[in-house]
């Protein structure tokens, strides 16, 4: 009985001594490995604090956790679409930057302010660009003659079946509204942000007809892992950033040069913002983050951890700078999305309705067999 | 009886807070139009009700029953012998072989719905291990297809349906099978008459054991490429669409088909033999 006790209070003291350390929280919602694992160390160290990450695998997620307000999020890193809809709703917190040092307004890439200076108004004063990128199709070059293919037809080889044996070649599609449908209304040259009652159905009728014509997987992280391995895909509609995951993963292993990316012309190019959300309650510490993550030497450590191009001019100087970057710089265009920013449209916020009915017919085109 | 019936005010307290109170929020909500929970720009509504008339989401609900109906009965098949073979036999080492039917609980459901997706797909971890040593074999090929999900639902709740009849047929009292054969009934007609009728309600626990996850969840059925089942319609409403109330509508129906069935077996077995 005695042992037991004595089990029960180490047990106790234990957890107590554990949680009662009173060190500052940071509540970070943030995409899964999209955060180099040395920087929050080397944060948590600096400012003898916590980061509290909050994993979120989509847009709409990280919207349900700020929204529901199930943790008191100081910093969050959703993509464009999500910074308007929650600036709209005025979740958002107008960012302050005297409190960051590191800040410059003109120390983001040039194409990026292009990029920005498009979107809607006052957008630099609620989010700090984090990573930037496009989408793309991903493909197999071991798949004979499949390379040409996509090079000469882009996104018509999802849904064109001259072009593509359906028999043989399976295809890879983002199990997310808004990315599939991307694909659809890429392919039928429709703006990425349409609203028209009769184009969405003409996007529902080709997912739908894509889905019981070839052999469609709908994933997300696993698309780039199935496409490498080159057996159940063969080509994969990615981001950019998926697919240099995946041939560092190669590199390592010695295997690269049969996995390859191709950007069409027309294409989403997308960037992910650091933002304060109204729930923050450690605004200061918040800062402190943005502004550790501003360090250019930190934006390269992180790019080393999570492949997406930077949005610094610097980071990116410093990249060209390295023997290894300035290699895959040139050799893959689609590193630095600034290539494609003159096909390249972003997303917009459509409003709550128009999201039910773009999942309404994602759901028609996965469910088709 | 009474004296310990304070006892049961911790799991009444948990009833209320976990249970009762969230399944009142879904009525609530159920009747409402909003993007997230918004409590206070709430309005009263019928427009929810719209998607029971889909034909899609009938279609899911009808699958999602099928599926759950055929792996709950492929469970049965597998699990009644298994769990009757340990409770008969007489080797020592009894809880090591239940422990090694439970074993794969013991791990993570997702990481297991990866792993058997990963071995249905054309291309897996056996053929690539194959083709280093020079065997070109194409794997199964059948993720997505029925019978993967099908596979994947009896492999994850198997040990559900093996514990209740396990537990139940070890309890027979072993004087019962004398009598039996006293009274001149063989091996089969013992089963038949004395063994079967009473592990019914083993069976029924586990029916319903099985039965409830496969019919309500997703992640299973998603991990293996089937997407059509109501569990995932439910889960994009929560996460993806944010539309609470079509997502809560659809719980409460599936909740209510549930408890009426239920309702039913209980009013059929009056002798209360199920664990209802």
């Amino acid at each position: 009985m005695k042992k037991i006790l004595l089990c029960f209070a180490i047990i106790i003291i234990g957890t107590f001594s554990l949680t009662s350390c009173k060190k500052q929280k940071l509540y970070l919602l943030n995409w899964n490995e999209y955060l180099n694992g040395s920087l929050v160390q080397k944060f948590q160290k600096k400012f003898n604090c916590k980061i509290e990450a909050i994993p979120s695998e989509s847009n709409e997620d990280m919207y349900t956790v700020i929204n529901n307000g199930q943790y008191p999020i100081d910093v969050a890193i959703p993509s464009d679409y999500m910074i308007e809809k929650l600036y709209n709703e005025n979740k958002l917190n107008k960012l302050d930057f005297s409190k960051m040092p590191n800040y410059k307004a003109d120390m983001f890439d040039d194409n990026l302010t292009i990029l920005r200076n498009s979107y809607f108004e006052d957008n630099e004063s609620y989010a700090i660009p984090y990573f930037w990128g496009t989408i793309g199709i991903m493909y197999n070059a071991r798949t004979s003659g499949l390379e040409d293919i996509i090079l000469q037809n882009g996104w018509d080889v999802f849904f064109n079946e001259d072009l593509i044996n359906k028999n043989e070649v399976k295809i890879g599609m983002y199990n997310n509204p808004r990315d599939a449908i991307a694909v659809a209304e890429l392919y039928l040259d429709y703006s990425l942000n349409t609203i028209k009652e009769d184009e969405l159905e003409k996007v529902r009728e080709l997912l739908v007809k894509q889905n019981q014509t070839f052999d469609v997987k709908y994933a997300s992280d696993d698309l780039k892992a199935w496409v490498a391995q080159g057996v159940n895909l063969d080509f994969a509609m990615v981001y950019s950033g998926d697919f240099f995951d995946q041939l560092y993963i190669l590199e390592e292993e010695g295997l690269d040069n049969y996995i390859n990316i191709y950007i069409p012309e027309k294409t989403n190019i997308y960037f992910d913002g650091m933002v304060i959300p109204k729930t923050s309650k450690n605004t200061d510490l918040a800062y402190e983050f943005l502004n550790f993550m501003l360090d250019t030497d930190n934006i390269v450590e992180n790019v080393e951890y999570v492949g997406y191009c930077p949005c610094t001019k610097a980071a990116i100087a410093a990249l060209k700078e390295d023997e290894y970057y300035s290699q895959i710089i040139e050799t893959y265009d689609a590193f630095y999305p600034g290539n494609a920013i003159n096909g390249g449209e972003l997303y917009h916020d459509l409003g709550d309705s128009i999201y039910v009915k773009l999942a309404d017919i994602y759901r028609s085109g996965t469910i088709a067999k | 009886m009474n004296k310990f019936k304070h006892l049961s005010i911790p799991y009444l307290i948990w009833m209320i807070v976990l249970v009762l109170i969230p399944i009142l929020i879904l009525i609530v909500m159920a009747f409402q139009e909003t993007h997230g929970i918004k409590i206070f720009d709430a309005k009263f509504t019928f427009n929810n009700f719209q998607v029971l008339q889909r034909k899609d989401i009938l279609q899911s609900l009808w699958l999602s029953f099928l599926y759950s109906a055929i792996a709950t009965f492929c469970c049965l098949l597998i699990a009644y012998p298994v769990a009757y073979i340990i409770a008969r036999a007489h080797f020592k080492n009894r809880f090591l072989v239940l422990t090694l039917l439970i074993l794969p609980m013991w791990s993570n459901t997702l990481l297991r719905t990866k792993a058997i997706a990963s071995l249905f797909m054309e291309g897996n971890i056996i053929t690539s291990m194959l083709e280093k040593i020079g065997l070109f074999v194409k794997g199964l090929n059948i993720y997505e297809k029925p019978v993967a999900v099908i596979i994947g639902m009896v492999a994850m709740y198997l040990p559900f349906m093996i514990l209740p009849i396990y537990t139940v047929l070890e309890k027979i009292d072993k004087s019962l099978y004398d009598a039996s054969d006293d009274l001149g009934a063989d091996r089969f007609k013992t089963f038949w008459k004395v063994t079967f009728p009473i592990s019914l309600k083993g069976v029924t626990t586990g029916i319903i054991l099985v039965f409830l996850p496969c019919a309500t969840g997703f992640g299973v059925a998603e991990g293996l490429g089937e997407y059509r089942l109501i569990g995932t319609y439910i889960q994009q409403q929560f996460s993806k669409d944010a539309t609470y109330g079509v997502g809560s509508l659809i719980a409460i129906v599936i909740l209510l088909v549930i408890t009426i069935a239920l309702f039913v077996v209980a009013k059929v077995d009056k002798e209360g033999e199920t664990l209802l």
